[in-house]
């Protein structure tokens, strides 16, 4: 008989050497992929890490609000105008005292682009050494899917209706990953579900560098509930926004910029928007609005890769 | 046409309030368990061609407002604990520029981040004395939804007559509840409508020099009329002065327009309070438990009343005063450890008769509660 060869599972379990803090039954909606990242994030960086996040989409499970399901980490649950700035208070201690301490400041995109974003970028000034995480789901959506400045344009939430007057956002995104790279912070990066090999190589890659200073990962996370998406499609959505260049993989390493995956023939927008049920009410001119919108974000991430080479 | 009858919540019940008395600018920031006013607004002012915004934060959101209630509009902005606190330096602005506004505080459990889905009144001092320096403010509080809607339009009356902040104290329980609403014909609640200079282009026109009767008539910030708008102390030009007398008479200006109306803008309900032994004085979503308990037990022949206040700020002494001189006890219903308590004290100067029913632990105080401490008081055994 042939000996059957044991299947080799993918590649991303290599990289999940530590213990998963969470609790079984933690309290996300069905199908919400922040769960898988905020148990990959211990999973991969140890679970000696201290976290710290405002009130948001991932306050109810890592503050361990109104449920007994919980986790093991320590939790410094903070303001949300103050997120970066608390985060700072931690390690300026650690270093003072010579603690080797992992602080990552978990936040949404409402406290990241918003409320909270002037701290952040005074953080990334200052170069304070630990690693941001913005989880961007492109809505306030613990409050009831408002709009927030990376909610993309003609998106329908509860504050930009779709109606006579009102066509969704009318505005465009914030690119706030583009924003924190600017910074020429030592690391910026933006990440998504779908490919966790690179969300991982990013997270350790993170973790190194935070000696020299601040450390920014933007990950994309859709909202099945938010959105208006079935609770099986949310890593799908990831994948067709990697695609459709509608969230581009990158890096930047005191702002070089590389792509971590380049696509090479995209699709169009539409691929993605049509999956979506806050986008649906969009006309072709609208689309074509979106695609413009986005192709020249990716026209400039390019741009910078090749500004690289020739500052080299 | 007849009123028009909506089963709504209470957040929506301010909203209408809000568009009946003509507000035409909104911006604020989700919060719960405010979130709802703007969510509505922002279907309904695009509707009718005026601006809702989602500003970046509640400070923006609170600055936004006073620019726009500077180039004549009426304007709104909705809140809680949290965002009431961040909007403080902007409030005493609109105090010391004088600009008319309203902001809505639908409280919850607090300090800090506190327990935003359930009911509590601990914002009432912070109304009164949230942002810094001698000021006056106008804070008014409804215990269901037709006092909603009444009080709503009342204060975008208050803030235009006085030019000042109004602050409006909703509780999270009536807000979050469902209730009938009778939305009035127009007209059938007076509104007050911006008071605009009568002066042409060209005719020197002084923003901060009061009138006889105390009101500073208001031109449209860039429109004909170019003045200066300041947080520092100014003069009737607007221009920032330390001259001690300019400094002294505008604290007092600022302080008495208010205090001086207290007649005006003092707002309260009575309820069995004729010849009644026992008084409790109390407001909001608590005074809804207060009443309950009051007709229960006035059906069984004691004598209890209720004096719902719907102005807190300014505090109307002289009412408690009158209102309590016969009373045996006076109990103070709220869901704080002794906001208004303290004030009743100070009205009624002997405070040996004064008591406190409160419970803040997030759930809304029940008429069972109050009875239990009303028989203590009463000597009729736990």
């Amino acid at each position: 008989m042939v000996e059957k060869k044991k299947k080799r599972l993918s590649k991303v379990f290599d990289y999940l050497k530590h213990e998963d803090p969470f609790a079984k039954g933690v309290a996300f909606c069905a199908g919400c992929p922040l769960e898988l990242l905020v148990r990959f994030i211990p999973q991969v960086l140890g679970n000696d890490i201290v976290i710290t996040g405002t009130p948001s989409c991932s306050a109810p499970v890592l503050m361990g609000q109104n449920t007994g399901s919980w986790h093991k980490l320590s939790y410094y649950g903070t303001l949300m105008t103050g997120a970066a700035a608390n985060a700072t208070g931690l390690v300026r201690y650690y270093n003072r005292a010579g603690i080797d301490n992992t602080v990552i400041c978990f936040n949404g995109d409402g406290t990241a682009a918003d409320i909270g974003f002037g701290n952040l970028s005074g953080a990334a000034e200052r170069n304070e050494p630990f690693i941001y995480i913005c989880y961007d789901n492109e809505g306030y959506m613990n409050t009831g899917i408002q709009r927030s400045s990376t909610t993309p344009f003609g998106a329908r939430t509860t504050t930009t209706q779709v109606g006579v007057n009102s066509r969704g956002k009318n505005l465009r995104r914030k690119n706030l990953a583009m924003i924190m790279a600017m910074h020429k912070i030592p690391y910026a990066a933006t990440a998504t579900m779908s490919n966790l090999e690179d969300l991982a190589q990013k997270l350790l890659k993170a973790k190194q560098i935070k000696e020299k200073g601040f450390c920014y990962l933007h990950v994309f996370c859709p909202c099945p509930t938010g959105w208006g998406v079935g609770p099986d499609m949310s890593i799908e959505l990831c994948r067709k926004a990697v695609k459709t260049n509608y969230f581009p993989l990158w890096e930047a390493l005191n702002g070089n910029f590389s792509f971590s995956k380049q696509v090479k023939k995209p699709k169009p927008v539409k691929e993605y928007t049509k999956l979506i049920k806050k986008f649906n009410h969009l006309s072709d001119q609208e689309l074509d609005i979106l695609q413009k919108d986005i192709d020249y974000e990716y026209s400039i991430i390019k741009a910078m890769t090749k500004l690289e080479k020739e500052i080299k | 046409m007849t009123s028009k009858i909506k089963f709504v919540h209470g957040n929506e019940a301010c909203v209408r309030g809000a568009l009946y008395a003509g507000v035409n600018f909104f911006a604020g920031y989700p919060i719960t368990p405010s979130t709802e006013i703007a969510e509505i607004l922002s279907q309904k002012l695009p509707e009718q061609g005026d601006k809702f915004i989602q500003m970046e934060d509640e400070i923006a959101s609170m600055c936004a407002i006073i620019g726009a209630s500077l180039t004549g509009h009426k304007v709104m902005t909705a809140t809680s604990g949290p965002g009431f606190s961040l909007k403080q330096e902007a409030l005493g602005y609109a105090c010391m520029a004088e600009i008319p506004c309203v902001i809505v505080n639908v409280q919850r459990g607090g300090p800090s981040t506190g327990n935003p889905t359930h009911v509590s009144q601990g914002d009432v001092n912070q109304a009164r004395w949230g942002t810094h320096g001698d000021h006056s403010i106008i804070a008014l509080t409804a215990s269901n939804h037709q006092d909603i809607f009444e009080t709503t339009v009342n204060a975008f009356n208050f803030a235009e007559t006085y030019r000042t902040p109004v602050i409006l104290l909703f509780d999270e329980t009536i807000c979050h509840m469902r209730e009938k609403l009778i939305i009035p014909r127009k007209n059938d609640i007076p509104i007050v409508n911006r008071f605009r200079t009568s002066l042409k282009k060209h005719v020197d026109y002084h923003p901060y020099l009061p009138r006889e009767d105390g009101r500073l008539p208001m031109s449209d910030f860039g429109d004909v009329h170019r003045y200066n708008v300041t947080g520092l102390f100014h003069d009737m030009w607007g221009f920032p002065s330390n001259n001690p007398k300019i400094v002294q008479e505008l604290l007092h200006h600022i302080n008495d327009k208010i205090e001086n109306s207290i007649h005006e803008i003092t707002k309260y309900k009575e309820h069995y309070l004729e010849n009644a032994e026992y008084i409790l004085i109390s407001y909001g979503s608590s005074a809804r438990s207060a009443i309950h308990m009051a007709k229960n037990r006035t059906q069984r022949g004691e004598k209890i009343g209720v004096l719902e206040l719907q102005s807190l700020w300014p505090f109307p002494h002289a009412l408690v005063r009158e209102k309590c001189s016969k009373a045996k006890a006076v109990l103070v219903v709220e869901m704080n450890m002794g906001q208004i308590l303290n004030q009743v004290k100070l009205a009624l100067g002997d405070s040996k008769n004064v008591f406190l029913a409160n419970r803040i632990d997030g759930n809304l105080i029940t008429p069972t509660n109050i009875k239990a401490l009303l028989r203590v008081i009463q000597g009729r055994g736990v």
